[in-house]
């Protein structure tokens, strides 16, 4: 019975859809956090060809054969990239990318991790940091006789000394696009790091066409819909009840062959 | 004799494949632009002599059911769904094959491939290049590709005069054996960008078909099983008579 199998390629799917929507709901307040999706494709399928399937004596043939399918398989869990809220924060080193493009980091491991989660601080030499205090790319450092630090769209980082009239610039954020946003790898902590799939970096200053402009003093929220969510937990907790009644059925329907005299 | 048993075991093939084409379904309940199936059953006759026949079930055809599955809307820009008939035309490396999973992805040399990274094809047949760097990208109805106002290609929209001519092959694709057909998208298609087609597999309907799959899966074992007490019987008594 080929229905058995079958029917418990369908639970497993279900299982990660399950595990999926579950870690986007764990994820509503992330900022920065863009919502996953599990993307499914079906197995591939026998022929059985049959000889009977000519239905007449001068050539005339039946166009469909006899095809059964085996299942279905995970295809891809993917970022969908779309904007989330932007939320006011008022604090001064928290930035938003309003549009496309992802903050560059520097990891403690080597290497350059991107993230839209802006909610930066200061190290203990001035230096703009993230949460876990990785180093933002590239760096920038604010003098610690700063009175007022202000970011402007551009990324233009600006500072007043006190006693001064003139704002004088410390630094110029850049941001990151890729060519294919979905195929980024997300390792936790918010970053996401580049592979084949994503393909390399364009960087620029935000504003740029093509590029979205940093707003200070918000932080994007995660995009996470939590009522499409839900529906979806319900839609694949019924699928996979129903596959597991196919296992049911599969396994009587064999019972009932074994008692064949 | 035996004919009885022998057209019950018919009977239990032909639902057993049955089985499986329900089970297939059900499992693709959730898959991208899935299209059902069910099975075609006929006759198989046979003459036995003196102008007694017996018929036996034979499974004929597995019938894909083309209705428009439920659009579901996932925000993404590069997915697209077809409303009405059509396919997207892929470029793979055993050859041309259709699909209508419109979840497409921007791949590392800039064109608009599959999930399984196969160009997706224009009109005339090419694969759809991108800009590097674009804030938005617009699919209009008609399948234009319109990036930051500008349009740099028309998607290929294929329709077929027998859709049950296609083959499945995997993945959501079909390959068609006869004459490729030109790309001329049917009038009342219309694409939907930022949406997928859901499976069309209803699991009401194959849920209750796999009920009455299993009676009558149950039903052929009774009638087999009184055949052959039939004929125990039968033997007793002959077997008795000869002495």
């Amino acid at each position: 019975m080929r229905s058995l199998t079958t029917a418990a390629t369908g639970m497993l799917a279900q299982q990660l859809n399950v595990e999926v929507i579950s870690n986007n709901i764990a994820n509503l307040s992330t900022s920065g956090y863009k919502r996953k999706r599990a993307e499914f494709q079906d197995l591939l399928y026998q022929s059985m060809e049959r000889v009977g399937s000519r239905s007449s004596d001068n050539g005339d043939i039946t166009p469909a054969g006899v095809q059964i399918g085996v299942g279905v398989e995970a295809a891809a869990v993917y970022s969908i990239t779309d904007q989330g809220n932007l939320q006011p924060t008022g604090n001064t080193y928290d930035m938003a990318i309003n549009g496309k493009g992802y903050f560059q980091i520097d990891l403690p491991t080597g290497g350059t991790g991107y993230t839209r989660a802006g909610s930066f601080q200061l190290s203990p030499d001035g230096q703009l940091v993230t949460n876990d205090g990785y180093p933002v790319q590239p760096g920038i450092t604010i003098p610690s006789d700063a009175v007022e630090v202000t970011i402007n769209d551009s990324g233009e980082v600006l500072i007043k000394l006190d006693g001064q009239i003139e704002l004088s610039n410390v630094g110029q954020l850049e941001i990151s696009t890729f060519p294919n946003e979905g195929g980024l790898e997300s390792i936790g902590q918010n970053l996401v790091l580049e592979t084949e799939a994503s393909g390399s970096p364009i960087v620029s200053v935000p504003g740029q066409p093509g590029f979205g402009k940093v707003l200070q003093g918000y932080v994007e929220t995660s995009n996470v819909d939590v009522v499409k969510e839900i529906t979806d937990m319900i839609q694949a907790q019924r699928a996979y009840e129903m596959n597991s009644k196919v296992i049911e059925t599969s396994d009587q329907m064999m019972g009932t062959i074994t008692n064949i005299r | 004799m035996q004919n009885t048993s022998y057209v019950g075991i018919s009977r239990l093939n032909a639902l057993s494949r049955q089985m499986e084409v329900v089970a297939n379904n059900i499992a693709n309940a959730d898959t991208t632009s899935f299209k059902g199936e069910r099975v075609m059953f006929s006759e198989y006759v046979q003459k036995i002599g003196r102008g007694d026949k017996v018929a036996f079930v034979q499974d004929q055809a597995t019938v894909m059911n083309f209705s428009e599955g439920n659009m579901t809307f996932t925000g993404n820009d590069t997915d697209l769904a077809i409303q009405g008939k059509g396919f997207f035309a892929l470029n793979t490396p055993a050859g041309e094959r259709y699909t209508r999973s419109g979840n497409f992805r921007v791949g590392i040399d800039n064109k608009l491939i599959s999930l399984n990274g196969d160009e997706v094809l224009d009109e005339r047949r090419e694969p759809i290049i991108l800009p590097n760097s674009y804030n938005e990208i617009t699919i209009t109805k008609g399948g234009a590709v319109v990036v930051d106002g500008t349009e740099i290609a028309k998607l290929g929209v294929i329709s077929f005069p027998n859709e049950q001519a296609l083959n499945k092959t995997q993945n959501g694709m079909y390959r068609y054996s006869g004459p490729t057909p030109d790309m001329d998208k049917p009038e009342n298609t219309q694409l939907l960008q930022g949406a997928l087609e859901g499976s069309n597999v209803n699991s009401i309907a194959e849920m209750t078909k796999m009920i009455k799959i299993q009676r009558a899966f149950e039903g052929t074992h009774k009638l087999m099983e009184q055949e052959h007490e039939r004929m125990r019987r039968a033997m007793q008594v002959y077997g008795k008579t000869g002495q």
